[in-house]
């Protein structure tokens, strides 16, 4: 898909808006809406997705389209952070490395789901993300979940409480979407539960 | 949790997930609507002999089964959404769509074969 | 309302919903078996009246479906209906009154 519209670009339609950087499904620049469905086009073969010989190239869905095929990533990106997606180590250059068993059910918990490069094809195909305009996403809940899970972590009641209630993770409805369509083969489905887990058990703490 | 492109790569518009979940939506929508009627029949129903008379009218048998399969429906979906969130996550979960649909069904129709 | 109080909803919501499978099959078998077994209403109303007992279950069931459909309903005014907000909260407050008041009624004319 890729090579069509980079075909239509060069030869057909030089006005022509889209993005991509690596080529090789590394990067997720490149998501565009493919015959109704959220995909990587450097990773989608036309013959997998032509349909009546028809081929439909169109914006990712839920968010802002600038121009042509280039959505606006930003409200993407700012719900990541609103789900506090960034990591607060306790310790410093000068103290040891933090151990974590790689074995362990939590570092397994955070494995399934640390790949993701935000390539925002599982916001595109979230029905609860097109209702609910304040809705974080799963992009952001998984990532948020990652570091839930995190044993280094001391940012985690803090993370809770932003991912929690109607914004967050309880707006989930497991329609799994975003599981299905992630060409990670990640499971923001799985992580958004955990979140709902660890928040009650917050919340019956006292502590949220 | 793999992504379920079908066999030749496409994937299909809505998952079944997503199917599930309108049904639990709206056979709730169904419930929420019928179950002020049915309690304010209840409650009036002290000639409760000429009340179970009205029962056996056909549409209003009708109509107990379809609300006996919006519980069913609504309560086999809502099970898959307690499994999903409650239960440690594993693969044979994404097969519970169609494990509340076959309840459902199950329900309806022992319900259908009783009246 | 705040991200605390949305979450006391979810699990008020998951609460009542589990109380609510158990509460449904037992209806569900006890209503079956009823109009199967042919009972006449008197019959019926003969066993139900003055049973504590099934009062106590068909109280429970009451306050259960009370806080559950509200709040199952709040999440479809806001994503399907775009209705969010203290109208909204305020609305389905009333129709939970509703069921606790007419579900109540119903349980006291079988019952008592």
């Amino acid at each position: 898909m890729l090579d069509v519209v980079t075909y239509i670009q060069r030869q057909l339609d030089p006005t022509l808006a889209y993005r991509y950087a690596c080529r090789v499904g590394m990067c997720g620049s490149c998501a565009m809406t493919v015959n109704g469905a959220a995909r990587w086009t450097c990773r989608t073969h036309v013959d997998k997705v032509v349909r009546n010989e028809t081929l439909e190239i169109a914006p990712l869905k839920n968010l802002p389209v600038i121009r042509d095929l280039v959505v606006d990533m930003r409200e993407f990106f700012d719900k990541w952070a609103r789900a506090k997606g960034h990591f607060h180590g306790a310790r410093t250059r000068n103290e040891g490395f933090e151990p974590v068993k790689p074995d362990s059910e939590d570092r397994k918990a955070v494995d399934a789901g640390i790949e993701c490069i935000g390539c925002g094809v599982c916001y595109a195909s979230c029905d609860v993300v097109s209702w609910n305009p304040e809705y974080l996403g799963p992009a952001a809940l998984n990532r948020a979940w990652t570091l839930v899970k995190d044993a280094r972590e001391t940012g985690t009641l803090e993370r809770l409480r932003a991912v929690a209630g109607d914004a967050g993770c309880h707006a989930c409805h497991t329609h799994m979407s975003c599981s299905e369509r992630c060409p990670k083969q990640i499971s923001p489905t799985a992580g958004i539960a955990g979140l709902k887990r660890a928040v009650l058990k917050s919340a019956l703490r006292g502590e949220l | 949790m793999a992504g379920d492109a079908g066999s030749d790569g496409s994937f299909r518009l809505k998952t079944a997930s997503f199917w599930v979940a309108v049904v639990h939506r709206v056979s709730g929508i169904a419930l929420a609507a019928f179950l002020p009627i049915h309690f304010f029949v209840l409650g009036n129903a002290l000639e409760l002999d000429s009340f179970l008379a009205w029962t056996e009218q056909p549409l209003v048998k009708a109509s107990e089964w379809a609300i006996v399969v919006a519980l069913a429906a609504h309560l086999a979906c809502g099970l898959r959404v307690l499994a999903l969130e409650f239960l440690p996550w594993r693969d044979w979960q994404r097969g519970l769509a169609a494990g509340a649909a076959a309840v459902t069904l199950a329900a309806g129709l022992a319900f259908a074969l009783a009246l | 309302m705040s991200r605390r109080g949305e979450t006391r909803l979810w699990i008020a919501q998951r609460a009542s919903a589990a109380v609510l499978a158990v509460c449904v099959v037992v209806h569900l078998i006890t209503i079956v078996y009823a109009v199967r077994g042919g009972l006449s209403g008197a019959e019926i109303l003969a066993r139900t009246r003055g049973n504590v007992a099934w009062f106590a279950f068909y109280s429970l069931f009451v306050l259960a479906v009370t806080i559950h459909a509200p709040i199952g309903l709040r999440a479809i005014f806001a994503e399907w209906l775009r209705w969010r907000g203290r109208s909204a909260d305020v609305t389905l407050l009333i129709f939970a009154a509703a069921l606790a008041w007419l579900g109540m009624r119903a349980v006291m004319g079988v019952f008592v």
